[in-house]
Formats: structure tokens, sequence, C-alpha cells
């Protein structure tokens, strides 16, 4: 600012050629949104519903896929057993909480999409290419997490995983620069000191009052985290209304997620000759016979998604910590756990000393009180303390020594 | 009333000026920007990242279909009832209007039906059309409750002496 209190305007700020007066028609002249219910105070509350969800979803996010692809500097752990199950159930349960947010967040502010002119000056088109990075981001992550869960890929042609993780920090980033962008504003917005001059001091009439608006979006958010949740918290399953499963409901007791016949391993689940290799310092093979007869460990433990659900049952077989000192096994090496699958991202999962160590981490033979079945991943299946299900690695044919 | 709005200035949802720009607004614009960059980075390195042409034709259509067909629908279905209906049914209308929208948009994609597939029965079991219309209906419920309880007090208000 000069001393005269004019601003000094920089090359990004100066303003460019602006379009004759006479276009600014309909939704472009100032007049044509008289809706008190846009507010700076409304955009700013909505702003931090919008901004909690989503920072939210990003941590949950994050946990999620450090989860599946641990580097080689974190060890997920698998104590608490249903820490996962949490993060996840939580991540998208505010997914879904945050839709009826966004959507009232971008009608408040809808008339920003008609402002004039359009660009003011550079640094004005800028922010507003960030904002363009910022909708579309978040619209992103919330189109591509719903249709997901439904199980609808068809409009999604890429990998759902990969690109909801990348824009992820997209649109957290987007929503930091934009927070930065708008701190005065947001903080007038927020203060309590009366009605600002030009806005009517009551609603319309009979029409919702700012605060009906607020609760409106916080009620329809709360409700749309409950008619998901119920994938996840037996107890809700009855108001479940966008709930991909019920937890409770699926052979043997059990939701299941990729099906035998899909996985094409039926003839070899099922062949005489199955064994199970352990290939590391001492190569050993074990038939089914042995199998069974090393069985008897029972635990109870989750299956989680990343779809957001879980269900509990209880698994009989062996202790992989026990496979793994028949292998002579190093005591902090990794161990690959391969699956009959012949192809698929999923045939082969890693587990890092903290999971093939616990004593709850097993190979499990019986579900429920059952011979597992084959959807259920027969003759053996991994399950492990809080681990994300698709890396409990279904049909298991080999361990081998990483 | 104002002065003649003055189009030179910028102005927010309140129609007062913008306030100067905060001094702390780097703290946010660079880590704000670093993970911006380090998605973009992904995006386009990931082996298994999307096609760059996909991922933008998506986005695209999303910010379309809520800035080109959404919103002006929402815009335009509040202007309409806002000239048509009675000031008793105002509010519990927007409240009725915006669930239904909202959750009927979410529901879409388990409305088609689209994610069943035959050898994974236990995925997308429910009913999902009974459902969603059991939802609607107490929602519409409410706002029927919410109507009758604004009715009684504005014939409270318009006759205090003979009513009690």
């Amino acid at each position: 600012m000069s001393r005269t209190g004019a601003p000094r305007l920089g090359p990004l700020h100066r303003p460019l050629p602006q379009p004759p007066e006479r276009l600014r028609r309909g939704p472009l002249r100032e007049e044509a949104w008289r809706s008190p219910l846009r507010s700076e105070r409304t955009a700013a509350l909505l702003g931090i519903g919008v901004a909690v969800t989503f920072g939210i979803c990003f941590l949950t996010g994050v946990t999620s896929h450090l989860a599946q692809h641990p580097p080689s500097w974190l060890a997920w752990p698998s104590r608490p057993v249903g820490l996962y199950r949490f993060t996840q159930g939580l991540h998208v349960a505010t997914g879904f909480a945050a839709i009826p947010l966004l959507l009232a967040k971008l009608w408040t502010v809808y008339p920003k999409l008609f402002e004039w002119p359009a660009l003011r000056s550079v640094a004005h088109a800028a922010g507003r290419l960030a904002l363009l990075a910022l909708v579309g981001a978040g619209l992103f992550q919330l189109v591509t997490g719903v249709l997901n869960v439904a199980r609808w890929y068809t409009p999604m042609p890429f990998f759902f995983t990969v690109a909801h993780y990348w824009t992820a920090w997209i649109v957290i980033g987007a929503i930091l620069v934009h927070i930065g962008s708008r701190l005065p504003v947001i903080r007038r917005g927020l203060a309590r000191t009366g009605p600002p001059a030009d806005t009517p001091s009551d609603p319309v009439s009979g029409g919702l009052t700012r605060r009906g608006f607020l609760t409106t979006a916080a009620a329809t958010s709360g409700v749309f985290a409950l008619t998901v949740a119920g994938q996840t918290v037996p107890g809700l399953t009855p108001v479940a209304v966008l709930a991909q499963r019920d937890p409770e409901l699926g052979s043997q007791g059990l939701p299941v997620n990729k099906s035998a016949a899909s996985a094409r391993i039926e003839q070899a689940a099922l062949d005489p000759t199955y064994r199970l290799v352990l290939d590391g310092p001492r190569p050993s093979e074990l038939s089914l016979a042995q199998l069974r007869s090393m069985s008897g460990t029972t635990v109870s433990l989750p299956i989680t998604c990343v779809e957001g659900w879980s269900a509990s049952a209880t698994w009989t077989g062996i202790r992989v910590s026990d496979l793994l000192d028949l292998m002579e096994l190093p005591a902090d090496a990794l161990v690959a756990v391969e699956s009959l699958q012949e192809s698929g991202l999923y045939r082969r999962s890693v587990l890092s000393p903290q999971h093939s160590r616990d004593p709850l981490t097993l190979l499990a033979l019986e579900v429920n009180g059952e011979l597992l079945n084959l959807d259920h991943g027969y003759p053996l299946r991994l399950i492990a303390p809080n681990r994300p299900g698709v890396l409990q690695t279904k049909w298991v044919s080999r361990l081998q020594a990483l | 009333m104002g002065a003649a709005p003055n189009t030179a200035e910028p102005r927010t949802l309140d129609k007062r000026p913008y306030p100067p720009p905060s001094p702390y607004r780097w703290a946010w614009y660079v880590p704000g920007f670093l993970a911006v960059a380090w998605g973009v980075y992904g995006l386009l390195n990931d082996r298994q990242g999307p096609e760059p042409l996909s991922y933008a034709v998506f986005v695209a259509l999303a910010i379309i279909g809520h800035d080109l067909v959404l919103a002006p629908v929402a815009v335009v279905a509040g202007w309409l009832f806002g000239r048509v209906a009675p000031p008793l049914l105002r509010a519990p209308l927007q409240v009725g209007l915006f669930g239904t929208a909202v959750l009927l948009l979410a529901a879409t994609p388990y409305l088609s039906g689209q994610g069943v597939s035959a050898d994974l029965p236990s995925a997308l079991p429910f009913d999902y059309s009974a459902r969603v219309l059991v939802l609607l209906a107490v929602l519409w419920a409410g706002m029927l409750v919410w109507i009758a309880v604004r009715f009684i007090r504005s014939r409270r208000t318009a006759e205090p002496a003979g009513q009690g």
C-alpha cells in the first residue's frame, strides 16, 4: 500500500481490458443474485464443513494407501486389530457426509461463476484457475468414491485406487491454497459483528433462514453418514440406504468380494495334488491332509474392504509364524503370500514381520465353524489383524521368503 | 438503498469490498502448491495412472454436470418456487427439495443396479429403491408436520384474542 492508501498494482494485478458493460446481462448482473442465504458467513461455515470432511478423508485415505503399499521406512502395525476397519469405515462415511456439504457450498458461491469482469487481471485469472482445480478435484473425489462403493466401474476408464489417491493430494492442496487466499474474508464471515449493510436482515418471507440452511446441510450430511455406516456397523444395517454390504450377509455368514468363478481357480483349488509350497531357507511342501492336522488355532478377526465395509468372523487354521519357523525364515525377514490365481493385482501380498509373527495371523482352513468354501478361499486363505481385505490373500498356494 | 454497484471493484457475497490479502497466506500457499504438485506428479508418473485424456474428460464432465446442469436447475427451481409457493410452504419445500435432490443424486448408482453381479450376491444386496422411497417418505412426512406447525402458529398470531 502506498502512503495515499491506493494500492500499488504490480504486473499481475494490472487490470486487463474489460468487455463492454452492455454485455452484462442475466446472471452476470450483481442484482440478479438476491438470496440472503448466500453470505460470507454461510460460505465460510460450509467451507469449514467441506474442509473438515475432506481433511478426515485425506488422513484416513492416506492411511489406507500406506496400509496397502507400505514404504520401506514404515511398518504398518498389526495392532489394534480393528484400526483399519475404523479408519476405512470413517473414510467412506465421511466421504458421503461431504456430498451435501460440498453441494451446499457450491450453491452458495455459484454467483461467483458469473463475476464481472470474468478476468480482472493475471492474478485474478490464476485464482480462478485454481478454483477450477479445487472444484474439479473435489467433485472427482466424491463422484469416483460413490461410483466405487456402488461398484459401477464403467464410467471410470482408469484404475480407481490410483486416480483417487493422487487426486486426494490435489484437492487437499487446492483447499489449503483456497483458505490462504480467503483468510480475511473467512475471518470477517465468522465474526459476529451484526448484519452487513447491504444485505436484508430478514430472510425471504417464509423461506429458510441462514441458520436453517446450515442446519439442513449439516443434518443431510449426518443422515448420509448414517445411511452408509450400516455396511460396517451391524446395528445400523436396517437404515443403510447407500451401503454396499450387509456385514452379516453372505455365504458362511460373511460377504465375499472376489468369487472363485471370477478368479478362475476352481480346478486348481480342488486338485487332489494341491500342495502349500514353503519356499524358504528350508523348503518343503505340505499336503492338504498335513495342513488339516496342523490346523487348530482359532481367532476372531474382521475382514475389511476399502469400500468401507467390514465383517467379523472366527477363523481356524495354522499360525503363519509356525510355518515360517518350519521354513527357518529369519525373524526380521519379509514373506510373500501367493495365490492360485494366475493373474490379478492382488494375487500376491507381502507380510512384514509385524504381521507374519503376530500370533493372530493365520492361514485359515475354516471360517465360522465350517470348512472354507471356494468363494472364501478354499483350501487356505490368509487372515491377519489390522490388514486391508485385498491383502488377505485367498487360495494360498505358496509362502516365499523375500 | 446504497449507491449504484461499482463494477470496477470486486465484491464478496455480502456485496462488501474484499479486504486486503493476509500476510499469512503464504503459509497456506506453499504446502498447498506442493501437495497439488505431488498429486499431479503422481497422476502423470504412476505406472497404473490414468490416461490423461480420460481423466480430463471425467473432471470436465463433473464440472459441467454441476455448473451447467445441476446448479442451474437448483437456481431456477428456487426462483420458481419462490414465486409460486405461499410463504407457509417455502422453508419446508426448500429443505424437502434439497434433501430429495441430494439423496437421489447420491443413490443413482445404486438405483441403476449397474454394480450388481450374478457371481457376488452379497454385494449390493439391499432393495435400494424401496429404501430410498422409505427415506424420502420420512423426509416429506417431517416436512408435512413442519407445515402443520407453521400453519397452527400463523393462525395463533393472526387471532391472538379469540384462540387459545
